[in-house]
């Protein structure tokens, strides 16, 4: 049966509220039925595993950053993806990761990009066509570099996923600019591969790779 | 048997005295109160550090909400990024700066319902679902885990009362959750439900009476389970 008097009494125990007066009530009840340490104590315990539980949960909260927001303020902070030299890579790694998170409130403004492709922005049929062009639009330039870079051998494609690393109202309030980094793999012959260890004496030293021992890693990405 | 009224117990307010270590939290949370209302004020007015500072000061607790309205697969770090869209587009809409945790408060519940209508499942959803996840789940906690550190057994038996809190009424379920991030007092989350502090211990002390007979009626069951009876084996 539901006791509320009991209850609250427990709950400040709890909370660290209980004064003398809480207290002098608690042991009150407690000498007419012993029952009640034992409902304190397990109300104790519930409390800690529980208070774990959600401070584990919310405890992700701490990496949930706003959206920056332009203002003149804001326009003086560097750019997010201008990672600090001394950061490691695998922290890089998580902060984009981090970032990755808002791929989903992005995704339509996102749609446009497309899956592999590059939006024309005109003149591009031009250049593909090895015409010169007096104004040639970065996309343009980037298609030329994958294509030409395609036929050298030295370009294998680019990667299709985009990682969204940023999300910035536009600062004339019509929409939101979207940074996300783009990947193209490129491809480049070398006579032989080395291995770097440590020998005995603890220095650094190639050792060559024979074909049979050199694993293929890496495989052509789909693009 | 000497006994109090409820009366009497309602609130250490109407006991007529305070003690030593509720009169300087009062204090504390009087300064913290009036800082807060000037950040959200700067905020709503569009000032971007005050934004920056109010998100961070009640994340937290954002979180708290999602958890006690989010159906159980959603990931509390998806709809807080959800949530973080909503507050830059919107908080300068909000009338009434002092409003500002009620307003916020709103804004998960509606993120966690949107989830909830949406019934997309996400990754999470094996990570943080059945018990067969619970040993990996317990292994990534990673840089997430913030409180001491637990046994397998304490985890699991935290995940089980987590549940076991979504059976709760909302108006006890959140209290509680709130209650277990440990910087907030019965005054702020007062606030943030726009209820009487009386009124929120009321609830929270209710609410742990619940989960615990919860918690109680579900070990019955296991034993049950243990020694092979069936629901009519108990008499």
């Amino acid at each position: 049966m539901a006791d509320t008097d009991l209850d609250i009494l427990v709950s400040r125990v709890i909370d660290g509220r209980a004064g003398s007066s809480d207290w002098s009530a608690l042991e009150a009840r407690a000498s007419a039925d012993a029952g009640v340490w034992k409902e304190l104590a397990l109300a104790q315990r519930d409390h800690a595993v529980l208070t774990a539980a959600v401070r584990r949960e919310t405890a992700k909260a701490e990496a949930v950053r706003l959206p920056r927001v332009a203002t003149p303020a804001a326009a003086e902070i560097p750019p997010t993806f201008a990672f600090p030299k001394t950061v490691s890579v695998a922290a890089r790694a998580r902060s984009v990761g981090t970032w990755a998170g808002w791929a989903a409130a992005a995704a339509m403004a996102l749609a446009f990009v497309g899956r592999g492709t590059v939006p024309m922005l005109g003149g591009s049929e031009g250049v593909r066509a090895g015409l010169t062009s007096q104004i040639e639009s970065a996309a343009d330039l980037f298609n030329r570099y994958l294509d030409t870079g395609k036929k050298a051998g030295t370009v294998v494609g680019e990667t299709p996923d985009r990682k969204v690393i940023d999300v910035v109202p536009a600062a004339d309030g019509h929409g939101y600019d979207i940074f996300y980094l783009r990947g193209v793999v490129e491809k480049q012959r070398v006579d032989n591969l080395y291995r770097f260890t440590t020998d005995e004496t603890g220095q650094q030293a190639p050792v060559q790779l024979v074909p049979e021992q050199t694993p293929r890693k890496f495989r052509k990405p789909a693009v | 048997m000497q006994h109090q009224g409820v009366e009497d117990l309602a609130g250490p307010d109407q006991r007529g005295g305070l003690s030593d270590a509720a009169a300087a939290e009062l204090a504390a949370a009087d300064a913290a109160r009036a800082r807060a209302d000037r950040i959200a004020e700067a905020a709503v007015c569009g000032d971007a550090h005050a934004l920056n500072e109010l998100w961070n000061s009640n994340r937290r607790w954002v979180a708290a909400i999602l958890l006690a309205h989010k159906p159980r697969w959603a990931d509390v770090e998806d709809l807080l990024q959800e949530v973080a869209m909503s507050m830059v587009r919107k908080v300068g809409e909000v009338r009434d700066p002092k409003a500002v945790r009620p307003w916020l408060r709103t804004v998960a519940i509606n993120v966690a319902h949107a989830a909830a209508r949406s019934g997309k499942r996400r990754e999470s959803d094996e990570r943080m679902g059945g018990a067969e996840g619970t040993e990996d789940a317990f292994e990534g906690r990673g840089r997430d885990h913030e409180a001491a550190p637990e046994s397998l057994a304490e985890y699991e038996q935290g995940r089980l009362l987590m549940q076991l809190a979504e059976q709760l009424p909302d108006g006890y379920r959140e209290p509680l959750l709130l209650k277990a991030i440990h910087d907030l007092s019965y005054r702020e989350i007062g606030e943030i439900l726009d209820l009487p502090e009386t009124t929120i211990e009321t609830r929270i002390a209710r609410g742990r009476r619940q989960l615990r007979e919860l918690a109680a009626a579900r070990e019955r069951e296991e034993e049950d389970r243990r020694l092979g009876l069936g629901s009519a084996g108990r008499v």
